[in-house]
């Protein structure tokens, strides 16, 4: 057995019992190997100072030092979360505010600008009462008939535009 | 009462039922700050604000592992936290035993002296050790976990702790024997 896997051997029995065949290769190496004596005495010192002597136990009324320091955060959790609507609630309000102000802007600027008919009439220069006269002068039927259509697609085609 | 039917009703926020849970596991709590910390003052502040963790801490309580290990696991990240924030306040001084008035006095007052001693050297030894090995060497050789709950509390597979505890017994070993033979002593 090599001494790597003696010392192996000699920590692996500190936390469970060793195979037979195991224990029996670890003897017969410490039987000839003063080095890895030395060290097994080693680790059972160490694991014997390792162990505490000491018993401290919790100080007294821990209990109620425990509870008053947990309602303690309790109650100044309460205050934190309201702090913290309110500094969220304030920006949000004026991002909101700016938000519907530039909506509003932005969808009077995007209507069309539409002119009456009376502002078409007067930025065409155009005087509705020629027209009408012209129609009403007609002799033949026919033909203010087909003027009335004329002057009827015309108005169709000025509401479209 | 059961230790389930505790843990359910502190996550309503039930406080008697966890002042149960801190009475069962103080002892061990403080305990285990005891041992990275040596002082009995910051110990009992470290298992309070232990236990403040893991009453606030309870809502997300899954019950997946033991109470206990889930409660370990808090304590042996806070004592991590703690330590990297203060390592400086470390008393690793062992006062040895008062023997006077004990037959033969004087033998076993040099014994005392000697074992305090060792003590003290494997303590500087283990403070200055990485600190996982150091957390898995306080938790399987000082408090004595299993390797189960060692691994359950570290989140560890039980090879790897058996992998881990050989090389940190391995280095606390050479640590030790080099540090008491500049003494001129032996472990």
């Amino acid at each position: 057995m090599k001494c790597r896997n003696a010392e192996r051997l000699m920590v692996r029995a500190k936390d469970s019992v060793l195979a037979a065949s195991e224990k029996d290769s670890l003897d017969g190496h410490l039987r000839q190997c003063p080095r890895c004596r030395r060290v097994s005495g080693e680790y059972r010192d160490l694991f014997q100072a390792l162990l505490p002597v000491e018993s401290p136990q919790p100080g007294a009324y821990s209990w109620v030092r425990l509870k008053a320091k947990i309602e303690e955060r309790e109650a100044a959790a309460v205050k934190p979360l309201y702090e913290k609507w309110a500094l969220k609630v304030i920006p949000a309000a004026v991002a909101l505010a700016l938000l519907i102000g530039s909506a509003s802007l932005l969808f009077r600027a995007s209507q069309p600008l539409q002119a009456s008919s009376t502002e078409e009439l007067i930025l065409s220069n155009t005087n509705p009462l020629v027209e009408a006269q012209t129609i009403l002068e007609q002799k033949r039927l026919e033909d203010k008939g087909m003027m009335l259509i004329f002057a009827s697609n015309e108005v169709g085609a000025l509401e479209r535009r | 009462m059961e230790e389930k039917e505790l843990v359910r009703l502190s996550q309503r926020g039930d406080k008697e039922s966890f002042s149960l849970l801190v009475k069962r596991y103080e002892t061990k709590v403080h305990h285990l700050a005891f041992q990275f910390t040596r002082n009995n003052a910051v110990s009992d502040d470290l298992a309070q604000e232990i236990f403040i963790k893991a009453y606030f801490g309870l809502p997300k309580f899954k019950g997946q592992s033991g109470f206990g290990t889930w409660l370990y696991r808090i304590g042996v990240n806070h004592i991590k936290d703690y330590l990297r924030k203060k390592p400086k306040e470390l008393s690793l001084e062992v006062v040895p035993e008062d023997m006077s008035g004990r037959p033969d006095t004087a033998t076993r007052e040099q014994e005392a002296r000697d074992d305090a001693h060792r003590r003290s050297a494997v303590r500087a030894c283990l403070q200055a050790m990485p600190s996982n090995h150091r957390i898995i060497l306080t938790l399987r050789d000082i408090e004595g976990l299993s390797y189960d709950e060692v691994a359950r509390t570290l989140r560890i597979s039980p090879g790897t702790v058996d992998s881990r505890l050989f090389r940190a017994r391995q280095m606390l070993r050479k640590q030790v024997v080099a540090f008491l033979e500049k003494e001129g002593r032996a472990l």
